[in-house]
């Protein structure tokens, strides 16, 4: 499979028919395969960041350890998929524990948060190099090959990925439009003093959905280590492009969420056809500037939360 | 039986409460008259927990609410409807009632209480419509109605007549002590409309710079020199 390197993500799968239709269709498939992606990172993001106003830098290493997870459970000769769903519960594990260490003693102090979410992501970091080695990790995907899609040819595994986090996301907003822990949710995220005044425990609530950001970000991380390189430093570009995704998408809305990541997740693998990664983005960045300053409030403003 | 025994508060170094001693029987409503700034909304929420207590106790009941936090107190059973009601706009009708059962969690929660509706049938009619929708008046019978479903013991009602049509004020004046005896609450009601509390309240207290300065019946406050002096109208 031709592969261009990539800061993002995850790479591009270059057309093979070599026909308009081929090029349209590989291309969509492409960027929808890092929209998805972003979409769980950026979910996470989005309560942290977005709704706990926590700047949590070490949000990439959720990402990180989820598909260290999946490496993990195949070198011990477990399957791809055992490895998948340990992912979310790495993710959940290492999330829950820093909101009950680090996070909610310092709610009211955002700038103590950057520091130490910072230290405890180059502590994620150098434990895993020191645990598990350098060099980056084979993960080798769940089906290798090909489907056949009429106008085009595009990799089984891709295909799936994207099936995956759309069901996810799925289940997300059901899980906040339905359910009884979705409308705690929501209540504490419209007003937390009257979310609390009714009987709701906001604490509890915010350590929930952290861990619940996290756990996705540990899946999204398990999806992409077939495709990406495994490594330690791996979460870094998760963490900047999912801030994109929440800045610009805006906040409080699963809408907003889809708008930044297909933003962000779009323009990225389209300019990664035409120039180099690390100006592909730059450009993104230029973007997301223009797009927050035409819409403060985000791309879906407006929507219900 | 709300207690407050000796409460001080403020924001900050700013104190706004001096010794507050309050004592509210069930089926009993107190109203709490005062100028602006009295310090009357920041007593409200030292009850509720919103705000905590820098000096005395907080006891309902035989428990010592003090040192809980908000969300304990709900649950304990003090509900309450803060200055701007509170409600949750983006929320639906029956999911604003839905959330306020959560006060009742461990109490015995058995979902909306259908008698709500008796009250403010109104609130039935709306059950679909988006909270924010609602007129001011509709809005402050779902903050109440919303309180209820906690199946409260206190209910704490600051200025229920804000910004309402003056039809609404007249419910609301004829619903509070009907809510009151049947239900059993102890209702402290912040006003600055005299008719209401005056209508509704067993007992008045009037504050001023953070203590309690006069009690009295309803009728003792017809006079409107005492009103006068008190509340320099
Ligand atoms: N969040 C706050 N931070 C600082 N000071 C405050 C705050 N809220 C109220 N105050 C001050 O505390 C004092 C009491 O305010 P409070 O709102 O309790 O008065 P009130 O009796 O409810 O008045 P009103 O009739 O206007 O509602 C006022 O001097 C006010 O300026
Ligand atoms: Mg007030």
């Amino acid at each position: 499979m031709p592969r261009r390197g990539c800061s993002s993500a995850c790479a591009n799968v270059s057309p093979v028919r070599l026909d308009a239709m081929d090029f349209v269709i590989t291309t969509l498939l492409n960027a929808l395969t890092l929209i998805s992606i972003l979409m769980l990172v950026g979910l996470g993001l989005a309560i942290s960041f977005g709704l706990m106003n926590v700047t949590n830098l070490a949000h990439g290493e959720f990402v990180t350890v989820g598909a260290f997870a999946v490496y993990f459970v195949q070198s011990m000769g477990g399957s791809f998929w055992l490895g998948l769903a340990a992912a979310p519960i790495a993710g959940a594990v290492v999330g829950c524990i820093l909101e009950f260490a680090i996070i909610r003693h310092l709610y009211s102090r955002p700038v103590s948060t950057v520091l130490a979410t910072w230290g405890v992501s180059l502590i994620l970091q150098q434990g895993l190099e020191l645990t598990f080695g350098l060099g980056a990790k084979p993960v080798t995907p769940p089906i290798e090959g090909t489907l056949d899609l009429v106008f085009t040819v595009y990799p089984a595994y891709r295909l799936i990925l994207i099936g995956i986090a759309m069901l996810t996301l799925l289940g997300v907003v059901l899980l906040i439009s339905r359910t009884s822990f979705g409308l705690d949710i929501r209540t504490v995220i419209q007003n937390r003093e009257m979310a609390e005044g009714v009987g709701i425990n906001t604490r509890r609530t915010y350590a929930i959905a952290f861990t619940f950001g996290a756990a996705i970000a540990g899946l999204a991380g398990g999806l992409v280590a077939p495709l990406a390189i495994v490594l330690p430093q791996m979460g870094v570009n998760y963490l900047a492009n999912a801030f994109f995704v929440v800045i610009v998408g805006g906040v409080g809305s699963i809408g907003g969420l889809v708008a930044g990541s297909v933003f962000v997740g779009g323009l990225t693998s389209i300019l990664n056809y035409q120039i180099s990664p690390s100006l592909a983005q730059a450009i993104v960045l230029l973007a997301a500037i223009v797009a927050v300053r035409l819409r403060p409030n985000g791309l879906f403003n407006g929507a219900s939360r | 039986m709300l207690r407050t025994l000796a409460v001080s508060a403020g924001y900050g170094l700013l104190p706004v409460l001096n010794g507050i001693d309050l004592s509210v029987a069930p089926g009993e409503v107190v109203g709490l008259l005062g100028r602006n700034g009295a310090g009357k909304t920041t007593l409200l929420r030292v009850i509720a927990g919103a705000l905590r207590a820098s000096g005395g106790a907080v006891v309902l009941g035989d428990k010592d609410l003090t040192n809980a936090p908000a969300f304990r107190r709900a649950r304990a059973g003090i509900a309450h409807v803060p200055q701007g009601r509170g409600i949750f706009n983006q929320l639906t009708v029956r999911q604003n009632l839905e959330v306020g059962t959560r006060a009742a969690k461990d109490r015995g929660d058995s979902g909306i209480p259908a008698d709500i509706f008796g009250y403010f049938p109104i609130l039935r009619e709306r059950e679909a419509q988006i909270a924010g929708t609602l007129s001011g008046g509709q809005q402050q019978m779902l903050a109440i109605g919303r309180a209820l479903c906690g199946l409260p013991s206190v209910l704490l009602l600051d200025e229920p007549s804000e910004g309402i049509q003056p039809n609404i004020v007249q419910s609301i004046a004829e619903l509070v002590p009907r809510i009151a005896r049947e239900r059993g609450i102890a209702i402290v009601l912040v006003e600055q409309n005299l008719d209401l509390v005056l209508k509704a309240s067993d007992r008045c207290l009037v504050m001023e710079k953070g203590r309690i300065v006069h009690e009295g019946a309803p009728e003792a406050f017809a006079d409107e020199t005492l009103l006068k002096d008190l509340l320099a109208l």
